[in-house]
């Protein structure tokens, strides 16, 4: 009798302990370490010149991680924030970006939502937040502060959304990016200057340093078409990006009817891909690695050449300092204007019901700042602004590189287009559609005609 | 004996009849205490199963009010070729993660069950682990085992001198699918072997001693004796594993995320893809009513046969 009330009572505060421990999980799931900046040593406030009327929180979410290189910075302006702020508080969450996608329609919606979020841009996030009226209209905020002196117009109408949220690339300006993006050819320095190759200036010339590679026994060009596919989807774009015309891209992009992505171009550049899989230039074991395994491999040397968003220079720079080097792919002999995929990073938004609207705005400007752009820098990464001429003396040759190339084409107006964001199941169906013209199951025609068909399905679906 | 009482009489519940020593209990306290756990239930699982149906028939993103659309969710999705290349997957995957491990399971417990073999218990928990494994965990591990680069798989392969056999294995048009049916028997052949070498201890003793004064040997007294006798794990273990096979999900989000092309897409990724990638909800509760009631077809006809089959 008595071992059994011991074993009841035993499994009883077990199971006690679990419901108490499962109570305390945080109300949304973060990733690694949970929220970050209560950074107040001491109440301060009291001996400080007047502070806010009472205590002020602002919820900030963001999909970097506390390990990335921009989550590490975000902390650290954060922190500068609140010193400057006395009373302010920022509580920062850091989600993965497939989980603040999905968590931010809902968090939006609420009351107790956070104030500011990153919100992807097209019409699934952004675009349905708009159209609910979620989202603040930033476009008074960015004339205060002169945002839009210091972003080019191109740039910034990717962040913007008639108020219906029914046009995108158009209207008032919902969100704003920190970070820049563009997609060209890392280039491992080591095998260039070994091998004698010089950086191609043509796309001829790039293929023929493609064959020379090769010949030499040296994987020409790094590939993966396995886990999310970035490289995998990006690399024919790249390509297509060469031959497109500039407005079409821009057309597509925004999801404008009357579009279709079944134009020679598109079927040219995927034959042109195509043919360079049967020349086995590409990683041989592309078709089982996914994105991570590959840039790993590359930072390592495993192959010479890698189509990528700047994205990935801070693991190449800590990999092997000043190791790598970065170029746009060059444009057809003759033909001048070779575009490149590109924009700006993930954009912070705030909500419209967030009872701190100027204060937000500040926090935001806080973090597009020439210091903050400076640090983003020294962390690897690219920043939409410019970084003040001391930061530049200090880069990594890499940085130094993708800083100049993004400078160059964003002059020209040559920044190019996400191609997936025409429609929320475009990543999903240019990957099959790749992974399959790679394999050899399509011919470019049908690759064109897939991604088109999936194309129309989701402006009809976005029509009804 | 008493004499015929009506129907209704037999069928309500009757108050329990005082016995000596106990405590009088109301004949409905029962129905007190199975209340907070029904109200869970239906709280958690029923009124959202309603709901759930009641959204197929509206457009929704989640965020914006929602419109009622009729019919047009379900002809989506039966005018979708994806949706049939799907349904196609799950029915392959049947094989892999349902009929597979019950044959694979019946041959262990077959060998196992019929001596005292040393280390039984050892043997029995490591087998059953892969069920006790997150899901996600089995993905990752198995991704980077199958992995051209450098994976203990093809490692190994090459070590033994069958490097032409290695392959980039959740990449390869043809390989793929198999290697994730395999992951899904490794995964389910441990339930299935707990479910029989438990079932196997139900079967009396005698019944072994008699076949065996007949005369049969281990392969006839197993069809004879123990896989009649198993009839009920057996059902159990085929409509368990027909829904998971119905069902699954997390393995090919981890691993091929539906590829390479469609390869292992299956219906719950178009219903995840559906909800949290392209934001219709309406369509995704759509997508799941159809899958529900493909489930309850498909275990419901599937434990006719086998009761059929096995009739005593």
């Amino acid at each position: 009798m008595r071992k059994q009330r011991f074993t009841i009572g035993f499994v009883s505060i077990v199971c006690l302990g679990m419901i108490l421990l499962s109570a305390c999980q945080p109300a949304a799931a973060p990733t690694a370490a949970p929220a970050a900046s209560e950074a107040q040593t001491a109440p301060a406030s009291a001996t400080e010149a007047p502070a806010a009327a009472e205590p002020v929180t602002l919820k900030v979410w963001t999909q970097e991680s506390t390990e990335s290189p921009y989550g590490q910075m975000l902390e650290k302006i954060t922190k500068d924030f609140e010193t400057s702020h006395p009373g302010v508080t920022v509580d920062v969450t850091h989600y993965t970006m497939e989980d603040l996608d999905k968590s931010v329609p809902l968090a939006m919606s609420q009351p107790d939502g956070p104030d500011i979020s990153q919100v992807n841009n097209g019409y699934s996030v952004m675009g349905s937040l708009v159209k609910a009226g979620l989202l603040t209209d930033l476009t008074k905020y960015a004339q205060q502060y002169g945002w839009d002196k210091l972003v080019s117009p191109g740039l910034l109408a990717r962040m913007s959304f008639t108020s219906d949220g029914s046009e995108f690339g158009t209207g008032n300006q919902y969100g704003m990016a920190m970070s820049a993006e563009i997609v060209g050819v890392y280039y491992n320095k080591k095998i260039f200057a070994d091998n004698n190759i010089a950086i191609p200036t043509t796309f001829e010339e790039f293929e023929a340093t493609l064959k020379t590679l090769k010949d030499k026994g040296i994987v020409p060009l790094a590939m993966s078409c396995g886990g999310d596919g970035v490289t995998c989807i990006q690399t024919p774009q790249a390509v297509l990006h060469l031959m497109a015309d500039p407005q079409w891209l821009a057309d597509y992009a925004f999801g404008k009817p009357n579009t279709s992505y079944n134009i020679p171009e598109v079927v040219k550049a995927a034959e042109i891909v195509q043919n360079w899989e049967k020349a086995g230039y590409f990683t041989p074991e592309y078709a089982g690695i996914d994105d991570n395994q590959l840039v790993s491999q590359f930072a390592q040397g495993n192959a010479a050449m890698l189509v990528g968003g700047n994205w990935w220079s801070s693991q190449l720079i800590d990999a092997n300092p000043n190791g790598f080097g970065f170029f746009f792919l060059p444009g057809f002999a003759g033909k001048g204007t070779p575009m490149s995929i590109g924009g700006l990073g993930y954009p912070f938004a705030i909500s419209s019901h967030s009872a701190h609207q100027d204060l937000a705005a500040e926090y935001i400007n806080a973090l597009f700042s020439q210091e903050a752009a400076d640090q983003y820098a020294s962390v690897g990464q690219l920043p939409a602004r410019a970084i003040s001429d001391g930061e530049k003396s200090k880069v990594d040759s890499l940085l130094a590189d993708i800083i100049a190339a993004f400078t160059s084409q964003n002059t020209n107006n040559r920044i190019g287009q996400y191609l997936d964001w025409a429609g929320p199941n475009l990543w999903g169906a240019s990957q099959a559609a790749t992974q399959e013209l790679l394999a050899g199951k399509i011919t470019p025609a049908q690759y064109a005609e897939q991604i088109e068909t999936q194309h129309a399905a989701d402006l009809a679906a976005r029509q009804q | 004996m008493s004499a015929r009482r009506p129907w209704l009489t037999t069928h309500l519940p009757s108050k329990p009849k005082l016995q000596a020593g106990l405590p009088y209990i109301r004949w409905y306290t029962g129905y007190w205490y199975l209340a907070p756990g029904f109200l869970m239930y239906l709280v958690f699982v029923l009124l959202p199963l309603v709901d759930t149906f009641r959204v197929s028939f509206f457009k929704w993103d989640g965020i914006n009010p929602e419109k009622f659309v009729n019919f047009e969710n379900y002809l989506r999705l039966f005018n979708s070729p994806n949706f049939l290349t799907a349904l196609g997957n799950n029915f392959y995957f049947v094989i892999f993660n349902s009929l597979l491990p019950i044959l694979l399971g019946l041959m262990v417990t077959a060998m196992l069950t019929r001596r005292v073999l040393p280390g039984m218990s050892f043997f029995r928990t490591v087998l059953f682990l892969p069920q006790v494994i997150p899901i996600t965990v089995i993905g990752v591990a198995w991704s980077w085992m199958l992995s051209p680069l450098g994976g203990p798989v093809n490692e190994i392969l090459k070590a033994i001198g069958l490097g032409t056999l290695a392959r980039p294995w959740l990449g390869d048009f043809a390989l793929a699918r198999p290697t994730v049916g395999l992951i899904t028997t490794w995964m389910m052949v441990g339930f299935c072997m707990v479910l029989f070498i438990a079932g196997v201890q139900h079967i009396p003793e005698d019944l072994y001693d008699a076949s065996e004064i007949d005369g049969a040997n281990e392969m006839q007294q197993f069809m004879v004796v123990t896989l009649p006798g198993l009839r009920n794990e057996l059902a159990v273990a085929l409509v368990t594993t027909l829904i998971d096979s119905m069902r699954i999900f997390g393995l090919i989000y981890v691993t091929t995320r539906g590829g390479p092309g469609t390869e292992t897409q299956v219906i719950s990724y178009q219903l995840y893809n559906a909800a949290f990638v392209e934001h219709a909800v309406g369509y995704s509760a759509a997508i799941a009513v159809v899958l529900t009631v493909l489930i309850l077809l498909l275990s419901g006809s599937a434990l006719l046969v086998q009761q059929r089959l096995m009739r005593e």
